[in-house]
C-alpha cells in the first residue's frame, strides 16, 4: 500500500484510475488542477465543472479531494508558450507541454511534499522496466486509447513516481469498470479539444493575445500564383485542406507557412511531404541510431524510420515519405512497445 | 466510508463556527411549530411577527442603533456589503453630490467586488491601503477623502489579520467631507465594543455565522437619512428596504447568538486572548516566522496571522487537514483553491511570504488541549517541508 495522489479532472478516466488504486489497497487523494482564472461552467477538464465531478467521485469513493491553484504557471508556461508558436507560424501541441511543465513537474513536485509515493493520472499509457533496469514509457494496450504520445518527455525519475492504471485496460473496460464502481462520472462526455480555447477557435483565441502577429498576407500556389489571401498566419497548420476560402473545388492542402513574408502556400495532396524530419529539444533513451518506428502527429499513421541524435537535434529518416509533418508538433519514436524518445518538429525535407 | 480523519480540531472559527446549541433550540420551533409568514394577518402570522420584531429590537439595542428600523436582516454578510456599497454610493451620486468612492484595500471581496463594479458604473474608486501594522489611519483617510466623495467603507476587523480599525475616528472624517461611513463588521461583531451611535457609523453590515449562528442570515444597520438604492424588490419586507420573506428562525437565532457573545464576553475575551497568545508565541518559536500585523495594535481576541517563511501555505494547510486540523491561510474561495492573499500583499508582504502564511482563529469551543495538539503537529510539518523547500534554501541556507 502506498499513498498515492491521483490528478482528477472529473472525467471518467481519472475516476477509474482514482477508484482502481483505492481498490487496490492504495492511501488514495484525489487533486484538481485549476488551471483557468476564468472560472468558466464549459465542461472542458479544468473548469469548475470538472472540479465539482472529481469532487462528486471522491466523495462517493470516501477520499480526500483538494483543488491546486495552478493558473499562474499554466498561463505561463502553456498558454503563452502556445500564442508564442502560433505567432510563429508553428502547431503547437499544448498537452503535450502541460503533462511536461505541469503535471509531471509542479504538480509532481507538490505532491510529493504531501509525502505522496505515487502521482498518477488517468492516461492509457504503461510504466515498464527497461534492459537498464530503469522505468521506461510503454504504450497503452488499447491501441485505440494509447497516450503514450503525450507523455513522451517523461524521465525516469518522474516515471518511479508515477503509475497509469489504465494502461492495461481498454476504453470499453474502463468504461464498464466505471458502471461497475457506480461512479458519477461514468456516462461523462469525453473532453477533445485544447482545453483552454473557447469553442475550438484556435485562430480567436491567438488573435486576441497576439494581435500584432495578424498580418493579412497571401495564398500561392506550388507555382507562386496568388490564389487567395488570408488575415494572418497562426493558425494556419500544415496538411490543412479547410476554411482556406479558396474557390473551386477544396482539394488544396497547406504545404508552407512563411511568417516573414505572412505567406501560406498550398498544393496538391502529398506536395508537404518529407522524408527526412529534424526535431528539436529531444529526449532520447536509445541508441545514437537506432531503427524505430515513428509518428509525426498524435493520429498520424506509425511509420519505419531510422533515428539519429546529433547533438540538440534529432534527425528522423523514414523509410517511406510521411504527409505534411507541421513544425511546433512532436515527433515521438517507439522502439516496439517503448517509447525511446522524441523532439519538437523544426523542419522536414 | 467517508473523508474524516479520526481527530478533528478546528481552528478556522474566522471561516465560520459551528452553531450553539442554545441557538439551535431558539430557531427550532420556527421550522416546525411557529412556522408562519410574519407577513401574514392571522394569528400563526402575527405569532411570527412578533418574533422577528423582538430578534429585530434585541439586535438593534446589542448594537446601539437609535431605533430598530434601522436594522435590515438579509440572507448574508455578503449581501449586506454589497447592498451597502451599491445602495448607498448609487444613491448618493443620484442626489449630485460626487462620484468619489473610498475602500480599504484589505477588504473582504465582498466589499471589493462591488466597489469594482461601481468603478464600471463610472465612479472613481480611491483603494486605501492600510499600513504594515495592519490598521487603516484616519490622516491616510483624510489625505484621499475629496469634496465629491460620497462614500468610505472601511472594514472594523480584518478578517485574516485580526486587526480591529479606528471606526470611531475613520468615521469622524469621513462626516468632515458630508460623505457616507460605512463598515463591514462581520468579523467585529460580538468581540469588539460594538454601538452604532457612539462610533458614528451610517451603515454597517454582519453576519449570523460567525458568531455561533446559522449560515445565510446577516444584518444591515442603515442609520435613518442615510441614501439607499433598494436592491432587491418584490413584497415590500424589511420597510420595503429588502424584499423576500423574512427567514424568522435564522433571524431569531442570530438575535440570540448575539445576546451569548455579549453575556459571555467578560470570560469568554480574555480566555481566547490567551489561547491566540499560546499559538502566537508557540509559532514564533520557530525561526524565520513572523505576526503579521503588529502585535501591540487593537486585535480580535482569537485571530492569529502568522508567515512561516519558506513554506507554502498549500502544503501546510494540506499536511494539516491530514492531522485533522483546520486553519486557513487566506478567505476561502469558491472553488477550494488558493491565491496569494491581497490582505497580506496589501500591508506589504513580498508574495513568496504571503505565500506561507497561516491564519489560526479560536473560538468558543476551542480548548488548551486542541492548542497543545496545533503548537505539537506543526513544528514537524514545517521542518519537513522546509528540508524539501528551494525558496527555503535559497533564504537561509540549509539549517531548518
Amino acid at each position: 500500500m502506498a499513498r498515492v495522489f491521483v490528478a482528477m479532472s472529473g472525467g471518467v478516466d481519472s475516476s477509474v484510475a482514482a477508484a482502481l488504486l483505492l481498490q487496490q489497497g492504495h492511501d488514495v487523494t484525489g487533486v484538481t488542477m485549476r488551471l483557468l482564472s476564468t472560472e468558466d461552467e464549459t465542461g472542458s477538464c479544468c473548469s469548475l465543472d470538472g472540479v465539482r465531478a472529481a469532487k462528486r467521485v471522491c466523495d462517493a469513493l470516501g477520499v480526500p479531494h483538494y483543488t491546486l491553484e495552478f493558473t499562474e504557471e499554466f498561463e505561463r508556461e502553456v498558454i503563452e508558450r502556445y500564442c508564442d508558436e502560433y505567432a510563429a507560424g508553428r502547431t503547437p501541441n499544448p498537452c503535450i507541454v502541460c503533462n511536461d511543465r505541469m503535471k509531471f513537474s509542479e504538480l509532481m513536485r507538490r505532491v510529493a511534499l504531501q509525502d505522496a509515493e505515487f502521482l498518477a493520472t488517468g492516461h492509457y499509457a504503461r510504466i515498464v522496466e527497461g534492459a537498464d533496469g530503469r522505468h521506461r514509457l510503454a504504450r497503452g494496450v488499447d491501441r485505440a486509447k494509447d497516450q503514450s504520445y503525450f507523455l513522451y518527455r517523461m524521465t525516469p525519475e518522474q516515471l518511479d513516481h508515477t503509475l497509469f492504471p489504465l494502461g492495461g485496460l481498454t476504453k470499453p473496460e474502463v468504461r464498464g469498470l466505471a458502471r461497475s464502481f457506480a461512479l458519477p462520472t461514468a456516462e461523462r462526455p469525453e473532453s477533445q479539444e485544447t482545453c483552454f480555447v473557447p469553442d475550438d477557435d484556435v485562430r480567436a483565441f491567438v488573435r486576441e493575445r497576439r494581435p500584432d502577429a495578424f498580418v493579412a498576407g497571401e495564398i500561392r500556389d506550388a507555382a507562386g500564383t496568388v490564389v487567395g489571401s488570408h488575415d494572418g498566419v497562426p493558425g494556419f497548420t500544415i496538411g490543412q485542406r479547410r476554411g482556406l476560402g479558396l474557390p473551386g473545388p477544396d482539394r488544396s492542402f497547406v504545404t508552407a507557412v512563411d511568417v516573414a513574408s505572412a505567406t501560406v502556400t498550398v498544393g496538391a495532396k502529398g506536395a508537404g511531404s518529407a522524408r527526412v524530419i529534424v526535431a528539436g529539444d529531444p529526449v532520447w533513451s536509445g541508441a545514437a541510431e537506432q531503427r524505430v518506428t515513428a509518428r509525426a502527429r498524435y493520429r498520424g499513421p506509425e511509420q519505419l524510420a531510422t533515428a539519429v541524435l546529433t547533438g540538440d537535434r534529432l534527425v528522423v529518416r523514414f523509410d517511406e515519405e510521411v504527409e505534411a509533418p507541421a513544425p511546433g508538433q512532436a515527433l515521438v519514436c517507439w522502439d516496439g512497445e517503448i517509447v525511446v524518445g522524441g523532439g519538437v518538429i523544426e523542419e522536414a525535407s | 466510508m467517508s473523508d474524516t480523519t479520526p481527530k478533528s480540531i478546528y481552528l478556522d472559527y474566522a471561516a465560520t463556527t459551528p452553531v450553539d446549541e442554545r441557538v439551535v433550540a431558539v430557531m427550532v420551533p420556527f421550522m416546525t411549530e411557529r412556522y408562519g409568514n410574519p407577513n401574514s394577518l392571522y394569528a400563526l402570522g402575527r405569532d411570527a411577527y412578533r418574533a422577528l420584531e423582538a430578534a429585530r429590537e434585541s439586535f438593534a439595542a446589542n448594537i446601539g442603533a437609535a431605533n430598530p428600523s434601522e436594522v435590515i436582516f438579509t440572507g448574508a454578510g455578503t449581501e449586506g456589503d454589497n447592498a451597502a456599497v451599491l445602495g448607498i454610493a448609487r444613491a448618493a451620486k443620484a442626489r449630485g453630490k460626487g462620484n468619489h468612492v473610498v475602500i480599504s484595500s484589505f477588504e473582504h471581496h465582498a466589499i471589493l467586488e462591488p466597489a469594482h463594479r461601481l468603478a464600471k458604473e463610472g465612479f472613481e474608486v480611491t483603494e486605501l491601503r492600510p499600513r504594515e501594522d495592519g490598521i487603516v489611519y484616519a490622516e491616510d483617510l483624510r489625505a484621499v477623502l475629496r469634496d465629491t466623495t460620497v462614500l468610505v467603507s472601511v472594514m472594523h476587523a480584518n478578517n485574516e489579520l485580526g486587526t480591529v480599525q479606528p471606526i470611531k475616528e475613520l468615521a469622524a472624517a469621513t462626516h468632515e467631507h458630508d460623505a457616507y461611513f460605512h463598515t463591514d463588521a462581520i468579523q467585529a461583531l460580538g468581540k469588539v465594543d460594538w454601538n452604532a451611535v457612539d462610533l458614528g457609523v451610517d451603515a454597517a453590515s454582519f453576519s449570523a455565522h460567525k458568531i455561533y449562528g446559522p449560515k445565510g442570515v446577516g444584518a444591515l444597520y442603515l442609520k435613518r437619512g442615510t441614501p439607499f438604492e433598494v436592491y432587491m424588490i418584490g413584497g415590500g419586507q424589511e420597510s420595503k428596504k429588502r424584499s423576500g420573506t423574512q427567514n424568522i428562525g435564522g433571524i431569531t437565532a442570530f438575535a440570540k447568538a448575539l445576546e451569548i457573545m455579549l453575556a459571555e464576553r467578560g470570560t469568554e475575551d480574555p480566555r481566547l486572548t490567551a489561547l491566540r497568545d499560546r499559538v502566537i508565541d508557540g509559532v514564533l518559536k520557530m525561526p524565520h516566522t513572523a505576526l503579521n500585523g503588529a502585535r501591540d495594535v487593537p486585535r480580535l481576541p482569537g485571530t492569529a496571522n502568522l508567515s512561516i517563511n519558506g513554506v507554502e501555505g498549500e502544503a501546510m494547510l494540506l499536511k494539516l487537514d491530514n492531522k485533522g486540523i483546520a486553519v486557513s491561510t487566506g478567505s476561502a474561495c469558491s472553488s477550494g483553491s488558493l491565491e496569494p492573499s491581497h490582505v497580506l500583499l496589501s500591508i506589504g508582504l513580498k508574495p513568496e511570504i504571503a505565500h506561507g502564511s497561516l491564519r489560526v482563529t479560536v473560538g468558543r469551543f476551542t480548548t488548551d488541549a486542541d492548542v497543545d495538539y496545533f503548537l505539537e503537529v506543526l513544528p514537524p510539518i514545517i521542518a519537513n517541508l522546509r528540508a524539501m523547500s528551494p525558496v527555503y534554501a535559497k533564504m537561509f541556507g540549509a539549517s531548518v
